[in-house]
């Protein structure tokens, strides 16, 4: 096996606490910041696809005989965060007809990670 | 002058590993204070939408058979409703109509914190109002 020598310096343990400190700090605090970021992203798309949900089924309680499907797209084009992204729906009514009155109707909507539920009872 | 030298090597040593591990554990504690607390708004927020859309839901059926007891309506439109979200420990606190008309209803929750290592836990309570 070669002995291979290392030059001093790097052999030494002698080091700047400031240099490693803010090094870390630098680190640390940049770790924190992009993870802070991603919550908040995560947060304002959990909304947005809420808002979404919450909207199209109100919009449909008040216009019973409308195109549900047509009510998401249309509030999922004015959020910024869906509007060029696939939204998957589900509807579901009980009893199945959805336009009954007292039928109780449920939309789903699922983006990647994020999902909301809405409910409604058709007047 | 070697002896001086020796001196202030010796101050400075294990003090890195001090600080590391103090702001190690300082930016795991805010990230996870952070996230925390976005988790219970959002549950906040889903359980204020729920009850809206519960007591929105309770006054179109009371619309319907005004001689219906509002309990029963209720009750029976929240056990089946209820089920299909994911709160913990759902339970309907009160659903009551005003002489107004107004219907209002309290829906409570516990939230968990999502660090299982916390064991964090919270009653969340929202009310709302419908007439």
């Amino acid at each position: 096996m070669p002995n291979v020598k290392c030059p001093r310096s790097l052999e030494s343990e002698k080091g700047s606490i400031l240099l490693e400190a803010s090094g870390f700090v630098t680190l640390a605090f940049g770790l924190l910041l992009t993870l802070s970021l991603n919550i908040f992203d995560l947060e304002s798309r959990q909304l947005g696809l809420e808002q979404i949900a919450r909207n199209a089924t109100r919009f449909y309680l008040l216009h019973p005989g409308s195109d549900l499907l047509t009510a998401v797209a249309d509030f999922q084009a004015l959020d910024g965060h869906f509007a060029d992204e696939r939204v998957d729906v589900t509807i579901r009514c009980q009893p199945t007809d959805c336009l009954a009155s007292g039928a109780q109707i449920w939309l789903e909507l699922k983006a990647g990670e994020n999902a909301a539920h809405a409910f409604g009872v058709i007047p | 002058m070697p002896l001086a030298l020796s001196h202030e090597e010796s101050d400075d040593s294990g003090t890195g590993l001090i600080w590391f591990i103090s702001l190690l554990a300082l930016v795991t504690l805010f990230i996870g204070s952070l996230a925390s607390a976005s988790s219970e708004y959002l549950v906040a927020r889903s359980v204020t939408d729920f009850t809206e859309q519960f007591v929105l839901g309770v006054k179109t059926k009371l619309l319907e058979s005004p001689n219906a007891k509002i309990e029963i309506i209720g009750k029976a439109l929240f056990a089946e409703v209820a089920g299909d979200h994911h709160f913990r420990n759902i339970r309907l606190k009160s659903v009551s109509e005003g002489f107004d008309g107004t219907v209002h209803s309290e829906v409570c929750v516990t939230w968990d914190s999502p660090f299982s290592s916390l064991s964090v836990s919270r009653e969340i309570c929202e009310e709302a109002f419908a007439r």
